[in-house]
């Protein structure tokens, strides 16, 4: 290793409540949410965390969505920097549209082209593609392979995705409640996350460890004893106590309760302050590692954790709320959770 | 790195491994094969009680890494990661669930063709049936095994399997980056170092 530590150097978050870091987080410590009904497929009714300014014709709406993340970047991309771009899905309108193409290889190509970067390096790990992604750009800073790295995250809504998810059983009927005794399923969303990674610091905070592995449980289910989460949030925290904890709290009934476990496992004298963003922005897929990254960095900056949105009655266990609260230290810890059961834990502090 | 143990699936279902010089096949089908190369003497233990639940390329992509499995005479694999890189990713899957979903008057979609699309998938189903539980993700590159290596090598030292798919072949390596071996070459696919691997021994 050349370099244990790998600084954050600049952050970008699009969301449909707004189109900077520090928006957002003004949003979500007011508690706004972005849930409608979409415009550009019939949801049968449901609500998603959709970004109407997406909307139009003549390109992917990934390819928007990727314009204004590049358009949103308040920082430099030094040259030399390498890409890598994390999505679930990838530009899934295109095969909407007919188009038979690999919507994973088209995203890439998308970012390479808007982002002006060659040779970038996909990232797919279900719903723990962005902490996954950040978690790979952290191992090759350290072992030298890049000085400077972009990590961008993106999925947008479809009907692909919601027929799919609603197939399963997993859609909330109202709007997604993480961590609430009574969740009733996930809301989809749309976002982008980006952020710019070095060696050089000292940035604005910093990834101090990262760590990934899978339950060899279920393909669509995780261990609800929560242990391989619990394992890899042990090995990133390596006996430090984080301020908070932003979760990946979809609001099904099983993610919550697996999560839950594992932190009630992880920290049996008392959890930190738990929160996740799905109440507020829906489920953003491969963008929301990232997402969670960008804005947890400036609830660290702030030392100030949103209220839960869509939160009624706490979870047993959970240590959730509806009101901000201030957080003890800047360092946080960020969990990701995926189908095929993987496990993503990303530990960050601000500087 | 070293490679342990490496698998190959033709598209005529031959399967073909490279320490062993194991050869088997073709199958009356892919359920017939499950049966047949899990009974194989010193095969490590497996599940796969969901073999039906996965479409072709999962039942293609786990078999082939039995055979890997197999072939490295390692009894476990608690410890190993599972990589998917480059190949065809899930494209075939994408399609399959969304003309389904289509002809089927946009209103019921199949929740087990929607799982199939996401290209760690079938990763992960290899995952559970070998109980392997390290890191699983899908990574695409330039079309370079050496940034293949790269990537394995940045992970914290153990073992990987290795999956290239593509419409014709699998071909799944087990690779050790606890043990000093060969740098991979810069060009080339998993499919073209199995058969210079195979040539070579």
């Amino acid at each position: 290793m050349t370099d244990p530590c790998v600084y954050i150097l600049g952050t970008a978050a699009v969301t449909p409540l707004a189109a900077t870091v520090r928006e957002n987080c003004n949003a979500l410590l007011e508690g706004r949410t972005c849930f409608a009904r979409p415009r550009h497929f019939d949801s049968r009714g449901r609500l998603l965390g959709v970004d109407h300014g997406l909307d139009g014709t003549g390109c992917s709406r990934m390819e928007r969505l990727l314009r204004k993340l590049a358009d949103s970047l308040d920082f430099a991309v030094p040259a030399g920097t390498r890409l890598f771009a994390a999505t679930t899905v990838g530009a899934i309108d295109l095969l909407e549209q007919g188009n038979e193409a690999d919507t994973v290889q088209e995203f890439l190509h998308m970012a390479e082209r808007i982002f002006d970067i060659p040779d970038g390096i996909l990232v797919s790990a279900a719903c723990a593609s962005g902490q996954t992604a950040a978690a790979l750009v952290m191992r090759e800073l350290r072992h030298g392979r890049c000085r400077h790295a972009l990590v961008i995250g993106a999925d947008i809504t479809s009907e692909f995705v919601t027929a799919g998810f609603g197939a399963l059983g997993a859609l909330s009927h109202t709007v997604a409640r993480p961590y609430d005794q009574d969740r009733d399923g996930l809301t989809l969303g749309e976002g982008a996350a980006a952020l710019l990674l070095s060696c050089d610091g000292p940035g604005c905070g910093r990834l101090t460890a990262a760590a990934e592995n899978c339950d060899a449980a279920h393909i669509t289910s995780p261990d609800l004893s929560g242990g391989q989460l619990a394992a890899v949030c042990r090995e990133v925290l390596g006996g430090t106590h984080p301020g908070a904890v932003i979760g990946h709290g979809t609001g099904t009934v099983y993610n919550d309760q697996a999560e839950i476990a594992a932190l009630q496992t992880v920290f049996p004298d008392g959890m930190p302050p738990l929160f996740s963003l799905k109440g507020n922005l829906g489920h953003t897929l491969g963008a929301t590692g990232l997402l969670q990254l960008a804005l947890g960095l400036e609830f660290a900056r702030r030392r100030l954790l949103p209220p839960q949105a869509g939160l009624v009655s706490p979870m047993p266990g959970a240590n959730v709320s509806n009101t901000p609260r201030s957080l003890e230290t800047g360092r946080l810890l960020s969990l990701n959770v995926g189908f095929g059961g993987l496990n993503s834990a990303v530990a960050l502090e601000a500087l | 790195m070293k490679i342990t143990g490496a698998a190959l699936m033709t598209a005529e279902h031959l399967f073909r491994t490279f320490r062993r010089k194991g050869s088997f096949g073709p199958f009356a089908d892919l359920n017939t094969g499950r049966r047949e190369l899990s009974a194989l003497p010193g095969m490590p233990a497996c599940d796969f009680g969901d073999f039906g639940r996965g479409g072709m390329t999962v039942r293609k992509m786990t078999l082939t890494a039995l055979l890997a499995a197999w072939d490295s005479g390692d009894p476990q694999f608690e410890d190993a990661g599972v990589i998917g890189w480059n190949g065809c990713g899930c494209t075939a899957e994408n399609l399959t669930y969304w003309r389904d979903y289509v002809s089927n008057g946009r209103e019921a979609g199949r929740g087990g063709l929607f799982v199939a699309t996401l290209p760690t998938i079938p990763c992960c189903e290899t995952a559970i049936a070998l109980h392997c539980r390290g890191p699983a993700a899908y990574f695409r590159t330039r079309p370079s095994l050496a940034a293949l290596q790269e990537i394995l090598a940045d992970f914290p030292p153990g073992r990987f399997f290795c999956s290239e798919m593509t419409a014709g072949t699998v071909c799944v390596l087990l690779a050790d980056t606890r043990l000093p071996g060969d740098a991979l070459p810069e060009n080339g696919t998993l499919a073209v170092l199995f058969a210079g691997l195979e040539a070579g021994s």
